[in-house]
């Protein structure tokens, strides 16, 4: 005789399980719901925030290397470039949030 | 279910909303069915409930607690409609020990009834025990019904359904 086995009891009732009639069933329900239902519009945005982080990351990356592996000191020429080139991703994403907040709302 | 999931549920997306219905509807709805024994009363009962759900979902941090709840409200509805209809509810008898009866055991059940052996209560326990995976703990804050009567409700619906499993096992070598 086999032996019944949780998987069993488990598969038997989920076959037995009853499907509603009713046309629309979850329809009526999402109809009643007050949650402010949405169907989700991506916000509006002027760069791409990931890129903008992995660009940061790049940069930052390239900098450490360059001290790391090159004993040299750096100008202050080259500093200010590094340091611009730094915080231009950081300013795109502050201009992307403004821009977000436009179309806040809507 | 994850708690992402729930997140954008909170949030009123759509999908999201209809997701959680899809998960929940069919145990939700076999277990009003098996109480009150009226298709259009179950389906009537289980969107009032996914309603009452819903709306409330905001304060649910996880999907146990969501279910639990929405099958807290079926149960206790299904009892009302009973009452209001006059219609007996299934005796369960409080501080029960957990003893199995021997007629429990011994008890036939025909292959082609198949889960309709199972009585309401018996179905309920069972279902959520194994397929919403809820504890004992968890269905008695769904049921009310105490710890005890769980295991013996459990154990009554374990011992119909090997019944069933044996002889359906039978037939089929047969």
């Amino acid at each position: 005789m086999q032996k019944m086995r949780d998987e069993d009891i488990k598969q038997i009732l989920k076959e037995n399980l009853l499907q509603p009639d009713k046309e629309k069933f979850n329809e009526q329900i999402l109809s009643r719901v007050e949650v402010e239902v949405t169907s989700k519009k991506p916000r509006p945005t002027l760069f791409s925030e990931k890129s903008m982080v992995q660009w940061f990351l790049f940069v930052a990356a390239l900098v450490l290397g360059f001290e790391v592996f090159y004993d040299e000191t750096l100008d202050s020429q080259a500093v200010v470039v590094i340091a611009l080139m730094c915080t231009v991703p950081l300013f795109l994403l502050l201009f992307n949030r403004i821009f977000a907040l436009k179309f806040k709302g809507q | 279910m994850s708690r992402e999931l729930l997140q954008r549920a909170r949030t009123g997306d759509a999908l999201a909303l209809n997701e959680l219905i899809e998960r929940h509807k069919e145990m939700a709805y076999s277990i009003a069915f098996k109480y009150l024994k009226n298709k259009e009363d179950a389906e009537d009962v289980v969107q009032d409930a996914f309603v009452n759900v819903l709306n409330s979902i905001k304060k649910f941090r996880n999907q146990s607690k969501f279910s639990t709840w929405l099958y807290k409200i079926i149960y206790h509805e299904c009892l009302k409609q009973l009452k209001s209809k006059n219609k007996a509810i299934e005796y369960v008898p409080q501080f029960a020990q957990w003893e199995p009866a021997a007629e429990d055991l011994k008890e036939e059940v025909g292959v082609e009834e198949g889960l309709n052996q199972l009585n309401a209560n018996e179905f309920t326990v069972i279902s959520l025990f194994y397929l919403e995976e809820k504890s004992i703990k968890e269905i008695n804050q769904i049921t009310s019904f105490s710890p005890a009567n769980i295991k013996v409700l459990l154990h009554r619906a374990r011992a119909k359904m090997k019944e069933f499993y044996n002889k359906k096992y039978a037939e089929d070598e047969g």
